[in-house]
């Protein structure tokens, strides 16, 4: 599919799935016969809850730094803890809050868990792992990283919310699966009802948590996604389900400049007067600042930091500011590297009234107000699409469902603005994925220019499809086609062979292109060839396939380049668009 | 003695026959000129020279018609408005006025977008007594008829028209090709609608009570009632019917049909008694459509192909049809003294008109002259008086034969073109006389003396080139069911196959073997195709009656169709989908789909049978199903199942 369709849409939801007020509703009753505790920083204060003393820290403009802490142990996790509100008294500058990072496992229920995976950091096994957590002098440890959205969601909610954690869980990690818990619909509903024990407790503070980079939007090359899917999960959780929700983002958006516009425009978009603080956190960028070097990393990170710094100060939402985010790429930073960062931004804040004399933000306020306007559009387009499709938008455990099981792959192309209007996705802000991809399609372009083949496809029209959810490299192909002159049919993603030829006949086309990476690809080129003449159509089908061709052939053990097998069955697979255009101009 | 009443309509003759229900045997025969102006004059005409004495004998009347075929090549037909929804590309049509509505379902028959309902009211506004007929056409409407059907909805209470919606004609993928089916088959309403009115009138006043089926192009027959419906299922009935009458009259299995009429030959190879169907669907004047008729060969080598001299010295035929000198002199007398008395200069280069040829009126009433040229008006006014030759005329307007432009009269049929043909070749050698000789041979010394042969040397040249043409064709046709597109013949290859006046290399030759007998139909047939017979040294068989063959055929029809639905997995929705005719399905369960579809064909198949008219029918069920050891799937590698109801009744069952 390259656009989810309203049948799809509506078949999300299991039949017979309880009713999500209802089960609200219970939440709800249990509630009051649950303390709320309170972390030590807060016990500490006048204040009565976090999101009190949040609001002091934004009225007195104050820069507030985080960390992301995952310590293989409890008791080391409390320790580092304390190093770096050490490090950063030290350093005189403010350092409240932290997210602590338990491992994986903590998201599964006890019984169901396999302990003889490597684990990078503590599991949470009983509720004094939470109350260790919330007794740290000074601090507010948020207890929201695979609590909510996961299996184990009752016990590890309720418990962080007794330990006092202010957020009681992230809502954007509904998109991960666990192994072995298949049965979602148990624990969204557990999830739901953490939510209704929430909405009791909401004159106290608590509540959810977002991080949009966890979740649709990573998918999506318009930065406006950051901001309509905000929405989404606002009206969720405060709409639907009288639960505080704060947003966190950043991880992968390295432009510095779509950051800082994304926080006035998170900010502007998500404010309400029951919600005056809807953004929690700025979060340092992983995609490209933080690789092996530790040192050099410094130098992109301390640009990124200062932006974040002039754009708190300018858009004074009280966001605090995470430095150092946690990546796969390299390991769960150490005490050390966190600290030396802090010390960089401890520095960044020194000069900053200078910077603020010479960066002028108007381009920034302009693409702040186009994100509100588009991330509107892109939010009301999700809730018109989902209520046309047949849900029922009031109910959450429906709206929960959708989030839970929709196709990511599917995300933009159903729900932009401009797909509705214009039947394509136009970018206004790139995102790193969508730069990458654009990137991508501009040296292909040139490659195409350079050999002379542009408008060499003209009035030929070429399906594409992918048999596997890889929706940028059908992007890229189309794109790299297009300017090669062809007129292009995106057939979309996961597509069966079946529903590619069905398009390509009701279409008239008999130019094909099969995109396939899962290591099928010998498989996928018979299933082609014999879809072909099954047809007995007079069409003179020309098929041409790419990605990764690879298949695990009887006897093997590991997969094998199959191209030239395919190209020997007739399917022409040269992983090489200009070679292909220059097939197809010539056919 | 119960009898069957066949009759046929072609482009030049209405053949019509009797034939003895029990055994086979034609009773009576007749022959009528097709009278292209009111086609049931010719049936009227052809049913008199029957000589029926008991009309009550009559059970049954089987009409095969060129009119569909014709009605489109011409682009007559009703005013037809088009909605589209969600067209792929822009299209030509062949339509009044055309909307396109936003809408979108795929091609498994899910909604992707809304249908823009106030979008389509709004272009069925513009409508609003604009046209004779709406069609509707949806994409993917095969898969899922929701949006056509509701659009259909909505045209019926503003509009007041008959409404065709593209899924109710074909079951097949292909946008284009649906929606051309579509259109072309709302023009075609009234038309078959006048014709099976008027033919009814006619056998009405002979006393024919028994009931009207028509031909269809795959050879099988419906009811008239079904055929105002579907119209477009007509086309193509003449061949068929034709195909049909080859294989009753030969009692052969295998046999190549060469049907060879007034305007074309039309060749079809036959295997195991089995009419070839064109399973993308029949093209007619150049539209592509999705209806599925018999796979013919046309070539435009018919009795009364134009003959004639080109620009570069060699004889040409058709793919023109003209009326033949002899025929034409029956009537005109005079144009066998101007065809004998006024001659072109001999050094004089033909580039386009001919000695021979000549002009008649065919329309002599409403025409809007005002919408002709001066010299155009005077060529009718000259016309008013009989038939003229060309030099006749070019005399009179005082000018160059070729400067008399005359193809606007002849395309909008206010004159038509009589000239030399195979039929006046076969007049002047004396082979075969039915009309006035003397003309046909001052044609062919006209033509002899364009090529400075003598007259005999030359019709011995033209007939052995007519003949030649004729073997190409039925090579070609025979190397196309072999299998070879048509991008690779060669027909430089096929003529030399038989060539024996190539001097240059005479180290190698072609043997061509023909496995069956060529069976030849229609008047012409016998003797020019036992002339293409000996050239390429085959059989060639042409049975008594082949003369009406066409008729035959008409009344061996019977009443068959095949009602299809599609059951699919789709890995997303994990759900089966089941495609029926007019409506989808989803279910949880193969077994489920499975039961219901059976169940449906089966209505499908009653509300069928009960539209033909027929109480008596049989019906198969075959399933076939498609398993696969690919991705995607998660229950038993299954990707489809396609299920067929096969009804099938005698035609004699009908009673309307």
């Amino acid at each position: 599919m390259a656009r989810a369709s309203k049948e799809y849409i509506k078949n999300l939801i299991p039949p017979g799935l309880p009713d999500g007020r209802e089960i609200l509703e219970h939440g709800r009753k249990i509630g009051p016969t649950i303390k709320a505790g309170r972390s030590r920083l807060v016990r500490d204060s006048e204040f009565d809850n976090y999101l009190e003393y949040f609001r002091d820290h934004k009225e007195r403009k104050e820069i507030a730094w985080f960390s992301n802490v995952g310590l293989a142990t409890i008791e080391e996790e409390v320790e580092g803890i304390k190093e770096l509100q050490k490090w950063c008294k030290k350093l005189n500058i403010k350092y409240h809050s932290t997210l602590a990072i338990p491992s994986t496992l903590s998201a599964i229920p006890k019984e169901l868990r396999q302990y003889d995976s490597k684990n990078t950091s503590y599991v949470l096994e009983n509720p004094e792992d939470f109350m260790a957590l919330g007794d740290i002098e000074g601090m507010e440890v948020i207890q929201s990283d695979q609590v909510l959205a996961v299996p184990n969601a009752w016990f590890n909610g309720i418990n962080a919310l007794k330990a006092g954690s202010y957020q009681v869980g992230c809502f954007s990690q509904l998109l991960w699966n666990y192994p072995g818990c298949e049965d979602h619909v148990k624990y969204v509903a557990d999830m739901l009802r953490v939510m209704g024990v929430l909405s009791s407790k909401r004159s106290e503070g608590f509540g959810v948590s977002g991080y949009l980079d966890d979740t649709y939007p990573s998918y999506c090359k318009d930065a406006i996604a950051w901001v309509g899917y905000a929405l989404f999960e606002q009206y969720i959780a405060d709409d639907l389900c009288d639960v505080i929700y704060q947003v966190n983002y950043g991880g992968l958006i390295s432009d510095i400049r779509i950051r800082a516009a994304l926080l006035k425009a998170l900010y502007d978009s998500l404010w309400r007067e029951k919600q005056p603080l809807p953004v929690a956190k700025i979060q340092a960028n992983t995609t490209r600042f933080w690789d092996h070097d530790i040192e050099a990393n410094y130098g992109m990170l301390s640009q990124e930091m200062l932006m974040a710094i002039l754009a708190e100060r300018r858009y004074n939402t009280g966001a605090v500011i995470l430095p150092v985010p946690i990546t796969e790429k390299v390991h769960v930073p150490t005490i050390e590297a966190i600290k030396g960062m802090l010390g960089v931004c401890s520095r960044l804040e020194e000069n900053i009234e200078q910077w603020e004399d010479v960066i002028d933000f108007s381009y920034i306020d302009e693409m702040a107000e186009v994100l509100k306007t588009e991330g509107i559009k892109f939010f009301r387009n999700m809730l018109d699409i989902l209520d046309d499709s047949g849900l029922d938008i009031e109910d959450p455990m429906q709206m929960l469902m959708f989030v839970k099981n929709f196709n990511a792959g599917l995300f933009e192309e159903t729900f932009h603005p401009s797909m509705k209007e214009k039947g394509k996705v136009e970018v206004h802000y790139y995102t790193d994925m969508g730069r990458l991809t654009q990137n991508m399609i501009d040296e292909g372009n040139k490659t195409v220019g350079s050999a002379r083949l542009e408008g060499k496809l003209k009035g030929k029209t070429i399906l594409i499809a992918s048999t596997d959810a890889h929706v940028y490299g059908l992007q890229y192909v189309r794109n790299i086609l297009e300017t090669a002159g062809a007129k292009v049919v995106d057939a979309g993603v996961d597509a069966s062979v079946q529903y590619i030829f069905d398009t390509a006949d009701e279409e008239g086309i008999r130019y094909i292109g099969v995109s396939t990476h899962n290591g099928q690809a010998l498989g996928i080129a018979d299933q082609l060839l014999h879809e072909m003449q099954k047809r007995d159509s007079d069409r003179n089908y020309l098929i041409f396939m790419g990605g990764r061709l690879n298949t695990i052939l009887p006897g093997h053990s590991e997969p094998s380049d199959v191209t030239e097998m395919i190209n020997r069955k007739g399917i022409l697979a040269e992983n090489n668009l200009v070679k292909t255009i220059r097939t197809i101009s010539e056919s | 003695m119960k009898l069957k009443l066949g009759i046929d309509t072609g482009g030049s003759y209405t053949d019509a026959v009797l034939v003895d229900c029990d055994t086979g045997e034609v009773v009576s025969k007749a022959k009528a000129r097709t009278t292209k102006e009111n086609l049931t004059i010719g049936i009227e005409e052809a049913i008199d020279k029957l000589g029926i004495n008991n009309t009550a004998g009559i059970v049954l009347v089987c009409l095969s018609t060129t009119l569909a075929t014709n009605a489109i090549v011409e682009g007559k037909g009703a005013k037809v408005g088009l909605i589209t929804i969600d067209e792929p590309k822009e299209y030509n049509y062949p339509v009044s006025c055309k909307s396109n509505i936003k809408g979108k379902i795929d091609v498994k028959g899910c909604e992707v977008f809304p249908l823009n309902v106030s979008e389509a009211a709004a272009a069925l506004e513009t409508m609003k007594d604009e046209i004779d007929t709406l069609v509707i056409s949806g994409y993917a409407s095969v898969r899922n008829p929701a949006y056509e059907l509701k659009t259909k909805e909505l045209s019926n209470g503003i509009l007041g028209v008959p409404v065709i919606c593209a899924h109710e004609l074909t079951n097949v993928l292909g946008y284009y090709e649906r929606t051309i089916t579509a259109v072309l088959n709302a023009k075609l309403i009234p038309v078959i609608k006048e014709l099976i009115l008027a033919t009814k009138e006619v056998l009405s006043v002979k006393g024919i009570k028994a009931t009207l089926v028509i031909i269809k192009g795959d050879g099988n027959c419906m009811a008239g009632s079904f055929a105002e419906e579907r119209p477009i299922e007509t086309v193509l009935s003449g061949p068929a019917a034709s195909a049909l009458g080859g294989i009753l009259l030969s009692g052969k299995q295998d046999l190549i049909v060469a049907d060879m009429g007034g305007t074309t030959l039309d060749i079809v190879p036959i295997r195991n008694g089995n009419i070839p169907l064109d399973e993308c669907g029949a093209t007619v004047g150049g539209w592509r459509t999705r209806v599925k008729a018999m796979h013919t060969r046309s070539f435009g080598l018919g009795g009364d192909s134009y003959m004639r001299m080109n620009n570069l010295g060699a004889i040409d035929f058709g793919p023109q049809r003209v009326v033949p000198l002899c025929a034409a002199a029956e009537k005109y007398k005079n144009l066998i003294w101007e065809i004998e008395s006024l001659h072109l200069p001999e050094d004089y280069h033909i580039i386009g008109r001919q000695e021979a040829d000549c002009v008649a009126l065919f329309k002599r009433h409403n025409i809007d002259r005002k919408v002709l040229t001066a010299e155009e008006n005077q060529i009718i006014e000259l016309l008013t008086d009989g038939a003229h030759s060309m030099l006749y005329l070019a005399g009179q307007l005082s000018k160059d034969v070729d400067g008399i432009d005359i193809a606007r009269l002849l395309q909008m049929e206010i004159i038509y073109l009589i000239s030399a043909t195979p039929t006046d070749l076969l007049h002047a050698t004396g082979e075969y006389v039915q009309y006035d000789r003397k003309i046909s041979q001052l044609a062919m010394e006209r033509l002899a003396a364009r090529k400075k042969m003598a007259v005999d040397e030359f019709e011995a040249y033209a007939e052995n080139a007519f003949t030649d043409r004729i073997c190409v064709s039925l090579i070609e046709s025979l190397l196309i069911e072999k299998g070879i597109t048509e991008e690779k013949l060669s027909e430089e290859l096929i003529r030399t196959v038989f060539s024996d006046d190539d001097e240059r290399c005479r180290l190698i030759d072609f043997d061509c073997r023909f496995h069956a007998p060529i069976v030849g139909i229609g008047a012409p047939a016998k003797t020019w195709l036992t002339k293409a017979g000996r050239k390429l040294k085959c059989e060639v068989i042409v049975p008594q009656n082949s003369e009406v063959a066409n008729a035959i055929g008409t009344v061996s029809g019977n009443i068959r169709e095949t009602l299809e639905a599609l059951i699919r997995f789709d890995c997303h929705t994990k759900k089966y989908i089941a495609h029926l005719p007019n409506r989808r399905v989803t279910f949880d369960s193969l077994d489920e789909a499975i039961g219901f579809v059976e169940r449906e064909l089966i209505l499908y198949g009653k509300a069928f049978a009960d539209k033909m008219g027929v109480k008596k029918y049989s019906s198969d069920l075959s399933k076939e199903q498609i398993v696969s050891e690919g991705y995607c799937n998660s229950e038993s590698n299954f990707v489809e199942l396609r299920l067929k109801m096969a009804i099938s009744a005698n035609a004699k069952y009908i009673c309307h």
